[in-house]
């Protein structure tokens, strides 16, 4: 599986296009690592394990993109975008997007 | 959970200053600068590495002429909060309104930092150059300490990685952060 945020792959030629796949992932707050945090968060710098938790969440969203896109067929993700949105107070969501389609090498030479 | 030594001390010495304000003003802004000098520090000596080895864009392809086989999304975050010191000099900028110097710093930080981690993934895959590339910064609520209105931010940096042939930038230049350095 291909995935790229930008229109087309360098070096394939889109022969199909499957449409929209998406994928998301709403993750609440972590007890132990908001305590960590409230108290980084009075030097500043830094959340590591915010990174972390973020990462994985949005890691999942791409994942579910991924087999959304495997099951319709499609062999590459082009135009990936990813969004985050505050849903509650301690909830963040997690979406990513993008174009499923099928790609082929292009001849070289 | 794994806290590096950085932020053991640091959460030593506010335990120590917790309860008097005016210790804790004094202690947060000693170490928060200590904090972003040694960050900053850190960003430059990373984008004289990398920067040097991959050129990034946010064109949606290519420039003409450059050929490339193959590419493969990156993508990088990073979640910074602020410290007390910057906080209260916001809440008083607030009052009064204008630019809020305190806190602009500590947003560039982690833009700079989002990059670079995308770009070191990058240049892991022996890529040389990153097309595309989306800055997306959102915040992701407030902490237990959180009571002053600046909560914790997350900037998310993204891009398509290619090989190409080039070993310099056809554009002459190579990549540079923004000219605001903290």
């Amino acid at each position: 599986m291909y995935l790229v945020n930008t229109e087309t792959i360098p070096g394939y030629r889109v022969t199909q296009s499957l449409g929209l796949v998406q994928g998301n992932t709403i993750r609440a707050k972590h007890i132990g690592k908001d305590f960590m945090a409230g108290l980084k968060n009075i030097v500043g710098g830094e959340i590591r394990g915010y990174t972390e938790l973020l990462a994985d969440a949005r890691n999942e969203a791409v994942q579910r993109m991924i087999q959304l896109a495997q099951s319709m067929g499609a062999n590459a993700i082009v135009n990936v975008r990813f969004s985050t949105a505050s849903v509650m107070q301690a909830a963040a969501e997690m979406f990513a997007y993008g174009t499923a389609v099928i790609v082929e090498p292009e001849n070289v030479g | 959970m794994l806290a590096s030594t950085e932020d053991t001390i640091s959460i030593v010495f506010v335990l120590l200053g917790y309860g008097s304000p005016v210790f804790m003003l004094l202690l947060t802004w000693l170490v928060g600068r200590v904090i972003q000098r040694r960050h900053v520090a850190s960003l430059e000596r990373r984008e004289g590495d990398v920067g040097r080895r991959i050129i990034v864009t946010n064109e949606k392809r290519l420039p003409a002429g450059v050929e490339a086989t193959s590419g493969q999304m990156v993508s990088a975050s990073v979640v910074v909060g602020t410290d007390y010191f910057r906080r209260f000099l916001a809440a008083w900028r607030s009052v009064v309104g204008g630019r809020v110097g305190s806190i602009e710093p500590i947003l560039m930080r982690a833009r700079r930092e989002a990059i670079l981690r995308m770009l070191e993934k990058a240049d892991g895959m022996g890529a040389n150059f990153v097309v595309n590339v989306r800055l997306d910064t959102s915040t992701i609520g407030t902490t237990q300490a959180g009571k002053n209105k600046f909560s914790m931010c997350e900037v998310l940096a993204y891009g398509t990685a290619v090989k190409t042939g080039f070993e310099q930038s056809p554009y002459g230049v190579t990549y540079s952060a923004a000219s605001d350095r903290t």
